[in-house]
């Protein structure tokens, strides 16, 4: 019997059985499409994870104040990361290419001409500039004099500038910080999403004499960053660090560390750990209903074996082989379950950009989920359609015809 | 290896029997060592009273079952030498089937069902236009593309005899083809068996009525799995 018209008679008979036919779809329809949900997100995942890392910086250590694992922000009520420790750090450890010493306060509330925004203020050495690779988009960057003279000037972050209604021109503007007048000096570059999600356009730098002097009156830091010569010098650095700002800062055995140290595997690790328990719910979701439509379309094709017996009986008296019966079956559960599978991957692709859309969610639609699709519903068809193919060969046409 | 010589007999039969064994039950013999033959273009009624074995030496005949013992020869071939995929193939060359009950597939449209056979023999070319020739033959050109349902019952037998015909087989089998019809669609069907008989097709026609029987050329009478004497015609 010719292939295509096997195909063409299977097909028909998925279509004249319509109702019959979708409802053994479903199952395959939601297990593919969440499958191909998990690795569109997967992928656009992976990627968000590269970029972030090279936000971050690849070759960079972060130190901040606070202890624990968190990723986010420098803990504001610790007083014990210091300017000294910095130069300490700059002092003893090898490799560094550039050190900056950082003081950070969130959710300040800055004003100009009637608008107001709040974000994180900044206060920077000059070296800050090349730490973080981050320069001034428009006017220019805080100088050593600035520095010097405490002086009240600032670079707006770009998200800042947007919330102020301020142009990308607005230099010599001032704004109000804490109650305090700055001159706007430059406007920053943007810098989009930091690892940990936040935006990191949203912030003002100001000199960091200014900053613990004249706005917060402290003299301790939030953060340090060390830029590294080389990456690879970075995971020797990093007991190296630990162990000096334990000491310096006299923490004895068994008490935790007041700081942390975010390296770039940290930075990756993050990123990774907001898509982790989604994809694992969506992966136990899609193996449910592949393992459950597997069994629905055996099933179902077992009953249509026995509800068409007497056309197997025909089919057989007019000349049909037990292997073209075996084949007609067989390709009827595939025609099923590939078109299942199908449907299953374009429903995944619309809902996974659907996802990304909405929920801001980077996805990447690629041709390995429709490769894996397809060989997962080729595989579905097979395991679910031999048995009913076999049964239906094996009938004997005698009893057949007699039904 | 299959030789067709015209002086040979259509069909051959010889000793044959059938037993069937029923779980825990003793041995049924359905056929007692039946023989006779038929020549190429016989039309024959095969008469037989209910359960007496007449649809099990249909089935033999067809190449359906095989028998206990004995032989059956169908244009020299020995059939109860072959394995399966080689019965099909001869169902498929050599064999049309006609039932009580038409048994066409309800999805497909007339033309479908007759052009079946014919899908299951690969060297089968213009299958379509073969089929369509087949239906015109008997009076249903013009009810290609109806599905049974849509069809009265007499039609659905000239579908079923079309479908018979499609593949040019050597022997027609009707199993009590006006069984479920009406007289008058009953005389209309036997008419056309007439005419397929007058192109020159053996037939064996299954049936327990005289007037049925009659209209073939000879009657083989079947009782208790035997055959009963021909009364010399």
């Amino acid at each position: 019997m010719r292939v295509s018209r096997v195909l063409a008679m299977s097909w028909r008979s998925v279509w004249s059985h319509k109702g019959r036919s979708f409802l053994m779809m479903i199952g395959l329809v939601v297990g593919i499409a969440t499958l191909s949900v998990i690795l569109a997100l997967g992928k656009g995942t992976k990627g968000e994870i590269e970029r972030r890392v090279r936000v971050f910086g690849t070759d960079v250590v972060m130190v901040a104040a606070g202890g624990g694992k968190m990723f986010g922000p420098p803990d504001e009520r610790v007083t014990s990361l210091t300017l000294e420790d910095a130069r300490a750090i700059e002092e003893e450890i090898e490799g560094i290419s550039v050190l900056a010493p950082t003081v950070v306060k969130l959710a300040q509330a800055i004003s100009c001409r009637g608008y107001n925004t709040s974000a994180a203020i900044f206060g920077v050495t000059p070296e800050w500039e090349w730490a973080w690779d981050w320069h001034a988009w428009r006017g220019g960057f805080i100088t050593e004099e600035d520095l010097d003279s405490h002086s009240r000037v600032c670079l707006l972050g770009q998200s800042v500038m947007r919330d102020l209604s301020l142009a990308p021109g607005s230099i010599g503007e001032v704004v109000r910080i804490n109650q305090v007048d700055f001159e706007v000096k430059g406007i920053l570059e943007k810098r989009g999403t930091a690892p940990h999600g936040a935006d990191m356009d949203n912030r003002v730098i100001v000199p960091l004499t200014t900053a613990m002097r004249r706005l917060f009156n402290i003299d301790y830091l939030g953060q340090i960053r060390i830029r590294f010569q080389d990456p690879k010098a970075i995971e020797r650095a990093v007991p190296r660090i630990q162990a000096l700002l334990r000491e310096r800062h006299g923490l004895g055995p068994g008490i935790p560390d007041d700081f942390r140290i975010l390296t770039p595997t940290g930075a990756a690790q993050m990123a990774r750990g907001v898509s982790g328990t989604i994809t694992l719910l969506l992966s136990l979701i899609s193996a449910i209903s592949l393992v459950v439509s597997a069994m629905v379309v055996a099933n179902v094709m077992l009953i249509s074996v026995t509800e068409r017996i007497s056309e197997i009986g025909v089919r057989r008296a007019l000349g049909a082989r037990k292997g073209d019966i075996a084949w007609q079956f067989l390709l009827e559960t595939l025609a099923i379950t590939v078109t299942g599978g199908i449907l299953g991957f374009v429903l995944g692709g619309v809902v996974a950009l659907g996802i990304s859309w909405f929920r801001n969610l980077p996805c990447i639609v690629s041709w390995e989920p429709a490769a894996l699709s397809l060989a997962i519903s080729v595989a579905i068809g097979v395991l679910s359609g031999l048995q009913p193919a076999r049964k239906a060969a094996q009938l004997d046409p005698v009893e057949a015809l007699r039904r | 290896m299959m030789k067709i010589d015209s002086d040979q007999a259509m069909v051959e039969v010889r000793d044959l029997v059938k037993t069937y064994r029923k779980a825990g039950e003793s041995e049924v013999r359905v056929l007692r060592g039946i023989s006779f033959s038929l020549q190429r273009g016989e039309y024959v009624a095969l008469m037989a009273p209910s359960g007496t074995g007449k649809t099990t030496l249909i089935n033999i005949l067809g190449c359906l079952d095989r028998p206990t013992s004995g032989t059956y020869r169908l244009e020299g071939i020995r059939i109860e030498d072959l394995g399966d995929d080689e019965l099909s193939r001869i169902r498929n060359r050599k064999i049309g089937f006609v039932f009580q009950t038409f048994h066409l597939l309800p999805r497909l449209t007339a033309l479908e069902n007759v052009e079946l056979p014919l899908l299951y023999s690969p060297e089968a070319a213009n299958s379509k236009e073969r089929a369509r020739e087949c239906l015109r033959a008997v009076g249903l050109g013009d009810r290609l593309d109806y599905r049974p349902h849509e069809l009265s019952g007499g039609q659905q037998q000239r579908v079923a005899i079309a479908r018979a015909i499609v593949n040019d087989p050597s022997l027609i089998l009707a199993d009590e083809p006006t069984g479920n019809l009406d007289a008058h669609t009953a005389e209309e069907i036997l008419a056309l068996f007439s005419q397929l008989h007058r192109q020159g097709r053996t037939i064996v026609m299954v049936t327990h009525d005289q007037a049925v029987a009659s209209r073939a050329a000879r009657t083989i009478r079947l009782r208790e799995g035997q055959i009963v004497p021909e009364d010399g015609s």
